[in-house]
Order: C-alpha cells, then structure tokens, then sequence
C-alpha cells in the first residue's frame, strides 16, 4: 500500500474520532449510559492485544490469554474493590491511585514518588504502542526503516489529540465526556475489526488446527505450560494482569474519574469480560496460521500480514485500523492519566514554589508531550529488542507495586505510610534491578555483564539462585512479594500514622482562593454547594476541589493561607460529643417549653370559651327568668291595684300566679343542679342494679304518664354496674319525662348489654325531633316544649360524667339513647 | 450479592488457575479443536454467564 494512501486513511481516522469526541461533549447523558462505561474499559485492549497476543500466542502458546482472565477476576470484585473505590472517589475527588495514598497515609514522599514511579514504569508500556503503529505502518507501506521516525510522528500526533480533548481546561471533576465516548467508539471499531480479520482469515485459508496438530513443532502452542515453572508463570500472568487492570492509571481514570456511577458497574462486570473473551477468539487462528504459512515474518505483525497472503489489502488496511485505534485509545487516556499525576503530585507544588500556579493547564499540556518523547526515547532505548507483549509485561509489574500499599490501605486499619513507603521503595528498586535495566542491557544500552549481576545469588534474572523462571515471573514474584512482606511487617512494628491537621475557614475567602485558582464557575459552584456547611466542612469540600486539579499537596499549601487551624483531633471529638449531648438537652428542654406553651394556650382557649358560655348562660338565665318574672308581677300589681276584681277574676289570676312562680321554681332548680354540675363534684359509685333502677324510673314517671295518657313499656335485661345510682336515675327521669310530654300513646323503655357497655333506650310514638333542631337538641336553653332548655343539656352533661354518652337516634318518633359502661366492682356480690 | 460475587470470584479462580498440565495432554479434541482452549475458553464462558445471572440487576 502506498505510505500516502495511509496516511490519508491514518488521518482520516483520526479526524473521525474528533469528531465522535467532539459530538460526545455536549451529551453527557449518552456518555454516562452503562455500555459507553463498559466500553470504555476495553481501552485495556490495547496495540498489544491487537498485534501482540497473535504474535504471544504464535511463540508462546496459551499464555497469551491470563492477561484477559486476570481482569474477569477483578470485575467479579467489583462489589468490594470498584463500589469502595467509587465511593471514596466521589466524597473526596481522587483522580489517582497516588491521590488515594495521599489521603490514606497523609502528605510525604509517597504519593509523590508512587506517580513518578508510574510514570517511568508505563514507558514501556506506552513505546509499546509506538512501535505497533510505526511497525504496522511500515510493513503495509512496504517500507523497512525507518522505523524510529514514524514512531515520533505518531507520538507528536497522538500527543496532540491527548492534549485536545483532555486538557481543554482545568475540570476539578476531571471528566472528559467527549473523550470517553471516543474511547468506547475505539473499543467497538478494534474488536470489529479483529473478528472481521479472523473471520476473513479462516474463511480464506480454512481451518488452521488440523494442519497444526500435524506439525509436532507447533504442539506446545497448543499445549498447556509444562512443569512447575509453567504453572507458577501461568498464575502469576493471572494474578499480574489482575493487578494491574486494577492500577494502570489508565483504567482508573475510565472506571473511576470518568464515571462515578456506581449502577454501571454491574453491567462493565460481565458484559467487559465478555468484549475480552470476544476479542481473543481469533486470536489462536490467526498466530497458527501465521507459524504455518509465514515462518520468517514478525509473529507481530501476522494480523496484516495474513490478509494481505490471502489477497485481500482492505481488510489488512481495516487491521491497521484497528490496531490504530487500540493504541491510540490507550495512548490518548494514558498520556492524559499520567499528566494529571505529574501536574497533581510534581508539577504543582514546584508552580507554587516559583508563584506559576496560574500556568497549571499549560504545564499540564507539556506533560504529556513530555511523556510521549519520554516514550519515544524509551523505544529508541530499549523497544526495538522486545516483543510487544513483553514490554507491556514490564509496565503491568511496575504498577502492581503500589498494590500492598493501595489495598492494605483500603481495607486494613494498621497499614502504615512508613511501611508503605518501604514496600514501594525496595518493590521499585526490584523491579528496576531485574526487568527495567535488564531490558536496556539486552538492548544494548547497557553492558551485557549486567545480566550475570555481580555474584551468583545477585543475578538480575536470578536473584538467590533461582533458575527456570521466566524474567517476567521472576521479576514480578520478587518485588511484589518483598513490597508486600515489607509493607505488612514494618506497619506491624510502626505504630500510628499522621494525623490531618484540621483546617477552618471562610466560605468567601475560600471561594476566592477557588476562583483564583479554577476560575469563577468553580467558585459559584462551590459557594453553591458550601451554603449551610461549616468552616470545617467547607474548608474540606474546597480542599477536595483544589487536590482534584492541581494536587492534594499543592491544595493543602494554598489552603493554609486562608484558613487557620481548627480544634485538634485529640480535643475535637470530646467537644463535639460535649456539644452534641448539651444541643440534646436544649433540645428535650426546647420541645418541653414548646409543650407547655400548647397546654397554655389551649387551656386559655378553654377558658375564654368558658367565659363566653357563662355570659351568654347569664344573659339566657336572665331572660328566661325576666318572662314569669314580668307575670308574676303584672299579676300582682293588678291584684294589687284592683281590689274590687271579681272573684272568679281573682281565683284565675291567683291560679296564673303559682304557676308561674311554680315555672320559676322549676327554673331555679334547674339552674343550681347546672352549677352544681359546673362544681363538678365527686361522683358517688357503689354497685347498682340498673334493672330495678330502671324500674323504679318508670314508677317515677308513672304519675305523669297516667295524666297524659301514656302507655309505659318495658324492655330490662338484668344488669349490674359500679356507677352514681342517683345521677343515672336523674338522666332517667329526665328523658322519660320529656319522652311523656311529647309521646302520642306509648312510652318503651330498653335496657340491654352492648359491648362493654348498659344500653338504655327511651322511645315514644311522638312527632320527633325536626330535623332543624336536631344539631342544637342539648344545647342550653334550647326547648321544644315550652320547658327551661336545660333538661337534655344537663342529662348529656350527666351522662359524660358517669363515663357514659348521650345521643339522640335516627328514625320515627323521639329515640334518645344512653350508655353507661359496665364497671363491675364486685362480680361475686352483683352475680355479674 | 457480596456473597455470590465472591463465591463466583472462587470459582473463577480455581477454573483459570489449576494444573492445567495435568488435565490437558493431547493436542487434537472434540472438533478437532485443541482441549486446552476449548476448556479456557469454555471456563471463561461460564464465568461470564454466571457474572450475567449475578449482575443483571443492580
């Protein structure tokens, strides 16, 4: 293919993946859907998944697939590691594994040299990448060399798109949406394209397994590593990539900083392996077919290489493609990572020091132009002696060493920054010793004499004597194991760990310091966000937003010019406790005073009702007295004045005159037996028959009922109750008397048990209540009859009292019903 | 969940890392395919569907 054609499709790409990044800005909620997540992690399938697991397997057989197996078994995790890591990357904004150090352990060298280190230790991971396009574009090109000068091209270039849509401003969330979607846009297109190469591949040339079980060379790809050696190389290759998917800087930033959803977590933890397990399934044709039909060609390369032998150039072009876009993905999310590690954890504090921190976002853009050459001059070094997959294993060990430190920090209390440091100091010096100076000695960059160290039991490849590991298992087995024992055993013999001073401050100098350092919308949202927080807690939250963007160091030093110190930890939580326990008892004292007040005021309510019911008593009182009153005197004065009045004339005027005096005797009678109940006095219960209180009601009533006419029924169940017989007896009375007074022929009474409850029962064959003057029946001074009004007022009165109700039924005639409850002081006695 | 998700983490575990060398010694299986790769790949699979079951519903 002509370099030219290439480069347009090259550019082509590239523009395309602009474009999608650019269309993804404006749209973060396709950006936060749970596919474009899971997506976005397969930015772990890189240049090295593409062309090196073809050319891994070509040589070395199944080991080719751990780096794929090792991340299932992280994601089967996710509720442990991911949810905790979510969660505590949402509350205090970590961007890094070494913000998390910073947090966990406190300010010190270890945060700092975690993201040095990682920077120095993903160089060969990211030459890696440099060289798959620069290889893949001279062997489609037809070219040879040189290869060094495409290599810069491509990292200048994929330089430029990281710097374009990662640092476009200084984000305190540092979220990419577009670039995101970019990524998940790529992961799509690569594993499109590698099935499509296989499926072409087989479909042309055929199935490649019966000609390789034929050839007794190829049996070993075939079969699993043998010995002990194999095995233990096969789980470390598990346990490394597991390791290392969970602290490439690059997958932090897709599953944590870019999406802080922990929903989407489920569906990343199946539907990621099943991309991973996708994307290897042609990966075993593609090498057999590769040793088979192009035993002189770079196993790396057998992914264009067969399409072009089976004569199909476009689908080699579509490879390319894709082994384009699984290094530049990588390599754009990569750069970006490590930028912010630099600017975050370096760059910083040495801009506050030299009063630059206001040319953060431009520092930060160096940075990764910075890391690419780095890389680049890496690969000049050191890349042309590796195959792909084995200078991404030398980066996947290098991040595993922050593992002890990061998770024994995570989920063990007496992990110590002491015994941090010491296991990530002597895990880098372990990992330099025996893979990164190595790999420069095997490169020529080195003398070849480093290889055999200077004694036996030093080797490089062979420390203590071992022999049969493979440099990669070697290596890991080594550092790892030596950061681990020392990061458990020094924290176990060093005793507690760095407090964090607590700060104190205003929210409006502390916004001023945000706007100073994130510009003016930082500032408004956090002013937003601080309101109803304390100085504490808003000092924290600006802290947060700070360390987010220019580093938690750098965030701790600017912080201390606008706040002062708050109480101490040792002094702070007995004080809050004492706080919290006098705010409790203000509190109970509060909602006391706060009851009293109701009771006050509802009593004085009851007591201006009751004044205004005793004035309107008198003013009733005094009318309905005024009317015989006003008889009985015109009749006097007339009897008075008159003397010479005929007898017959006398007698009826002398008639007139008991009777209304009678009507007023009746009156006052009924007003004292109302104060009487106003003075409420104490009611006299002993055990009473209400059967024969009921009958002797009715003989009462008798007299009256003959004069009238009335017929009394009777209805009586037995019953006992521990009541005041005589106020039972005066409700009694009452009722049949008004029953007498308005009853065409019959009056029943009923007495019988309902619930808990005596039920009597007073009816009468009379007209009724009017439905008008039902709501108003007991109230005072309210007669149908011609009567005082306070009859039925005094007997509801009455009954209430003896715990009891008073109502009028529903239906013909006059029905009023009376309950008492049945209170048996003494079953035995009573036979109750 | 927690639970389950460990257990299938066990599970995963013990498919992807046990001698291998001692179960798989021939080159030619069912389909003429290589067994090793069947049962990696089969494994895995497994994994992967059981890691659906478990999570589909957050």
């Amino acid at each position: 293919m002509s370099p030219w054609t290439l480069l347009l499709g090259l550019f082509l790409y590239l523009g395309l993946l602009f474009l999608v990044a650019l269309w993804g800005e404006g749209r973060p909620r396709l950006t936060q859907s749970p596919w474009v997540y899971a997506l976005s992690l397969a930015v772990y399938a890189t240049a090295w998944t593409f062309l090196g697991s073809a050319g891994r397997a070509a040589t070395e057989g199944a080991t080719f697939l751990p780096i794929y197996l090792g991340p299932t078994l992280t994601l089967l995790l996710w509720p442990w590691l991911h949810g905790r890591l979510l969660a505590l990357a949402k509350t205090h904004r970590l961007t890094s594994w070494a913000d998390f150090l910073h947090l966990r352990y406190g300010p010190g060298p270890l945060a700092p040299l975690a993201a040095g280190f990682l920077v120095v230790g993903l160089l060969p991971y990211l030459a890696l990448q440099l060289k798959a396009i620069a290889q893949a574009f001279l062997f489609l090109s037809g070219e040879k060399a040189p290869l060094a000068d495409v290599a810069l091209l491509t990292a200048l270039l994929l330089a430029l798109f990281a710097i374009l849509f990662g640092t476009r401003r200084l984000d305190p969330s540092e979220r990419h949406p577009g670039l995101v979607l970019a990524v998940a846009f790529e992961s799509l297109v690569k594993l499109f394209a590698l099935l499509l190469v296989g499926a072409f591949v087989l479909l042309s040339l055929g199935n490649p397994f019966p000609l390789a079980q034929a050839r007794p060379d190829l049996h070993p790809l075939l079969l699993p590593p043998e010995g002990l050696s194999g095995h233990l190389a096969w789980v470390s290759l598990v346990a490394l990539s597991a390791l290392a998917f969970l602290f490439l800087p690059r997958q932090f930033h897709v599953g944590v900083v870019e999406s802080q959803d922990p929903s989407h977590l489920p569906k990343a933890a199946w539907a990621f392996p099943l991309y991973l397990l996708l994307i290897n399934l042609p990966i075993l044709p593609l090498a057999l077919w590769g040793r088979l039909l192009l035993p002189g060609e770079n196993p790396d390369l057998y992914v264009l290489a067969l399409p072009l032998l089976a004569g199909n150039p476009w689908v080699a072009f579509l490879a390319f493609l894709g082994a384009v876009s699984a290094a530049t993905a990588m390599v754009v999310v990569e750069g970006l990572a490590l930028s912010i590690l630099l600017s975050n954890h370096l760059l910083s504090p040495l801009l506050l020091r030299y009063r630059a921190l206001g040319s953060l976002l431009l520092w930060r853009r160096l940075a990764i132009l910075f890391v690419m050459l780095l890389a680049y001059l890496y690969f000049r070094l050191a890349g042309e002696a590796y195959a792909l997959v084995g200078m991404g294993l030398i980066s996947f060990v290098a991040v595993t060493q922050l593992a002890p430190a990061a998770l024994l920090g995570l989920y063990w209390k007496g992990a110590t920054g002491t015994g941090a440091l010491a296991g990530l100091v002597a895990g880098i010096l372990l990992w330099a010793y025996t893979l990164f100076l190595p790999a420069l000695a095997r490169s020529g960059w080195l003398p070849q004499a480093f290889l055999e160290g200077p004694h036996p039991l030093l080797r490089p490849e062979g420390l203590l004597g071992l022999k049969g590991l493979d440099p990669i298992t070697h290596g890991f087995l080594v550092s790892f194991g030596v950061n681990l024992a020392l990061t458990l055993g020094i924290s176990l013999f060093s005793r507690g760990r760095p407090q964090r001073e607590g700060r104190t401050g205003e929210v409006g100098a502390l916004a001023a310091l945000l706007e100073r350092v994130l510009g003016r919308e930082a500032a408004e949202g956090f002013l937003r966000e601080a309101q109803g927080l304390s100085g504490r807690e808003a000092a924290l939250r600006a802290e947060a937003l700070l360390s987010s963007a220019i580093g938690p160091a750098t965030a701790r030093l600017l912080l201390l010019s606008v706040t002062q110190k708050a109480p101490g930890e040792e002094g702070y939580t007995p004080l809050l406790e004492e706080a919290a326990r006098e705010s409790k008892e203000v509190r109970a004292y509060a909602q006391a005073l706060e009851a009293a007040r109701r009771e006050l005021a509802e009593a004085y309510e009851r007591l201006k009702a009751l004044d205004q019911a005793k004035d309107e008593l008198l003013w009733a009182v005094s009318h309905e007295l005024k009317t015989p009153l006003t008889a009985v005197r015109a009749l006097a004065e007339i009897l008075r004045d008159h003397p010479d009045l005929p007898e017959e004339e006398k007698g009826r005027f002398t008639a007139l005159l008991a009777k209304e005096t009678e009507r007023l005797s009746r009156l006052v009678e009924e007003i004292l037996a109302y104060a009487r109940l106003q003075a409420n006095p104490a009611l006299e219960k002993r055990p009473t028959d209400l059967k024969a209180l009921a009958e002797e009601a009715l003989s009462l009533a008798e007299p009256l009922a003959r004069e009238r006419g009335i017929r009394l029924e009777r209805a009586l169940t037995p019953l006992f109750t521990h009541t005041d017989r005589d106020r039972v007896l005066q409700v009694l009375l009452n009722l049949l008397t008004n029953a007498v007074r308005h009853a065409k022929s019959r009056v029943r009474l009923e007495l019988a048990p309902k619930g808990q409850e005596a039920l009597f029962r007073v009816l009468d064959d009379g007209p009724g209540v009017p439905a008008e003057a039902r709501p108003r029946i007991f109230e005072p001074f309210q007669s149908l009859s011609g009567g005082t009004g306070l009859g039925l007022y005094l007997a509801r009165r009455l009954a209430e009292a003896l715990g009891g109700r008073l109502y009028l039924e529903e239906g013909e005639g006059g029905a009023f019903a009376f309950t008492l409850p049945l209170e048996v002081a003494d079953a035995g006695s009573l036979g109750g | 969940m927690k639970e389950k998700a460990f257990a299938l983490f066990l599970l995963a575990l013990f498919l992807f890392t046990l001698p291998l060398s001692l179960l798989f010694r021939g080159v030619e299986g069912p389909l003429g395919l290589p067994p090793l790769y069947l049962y990696l790949f089969g494994a895995w699979a497994l994994v992967v569907f059981l890691a659906f079951l478990l999570f589909r519903r957050p």
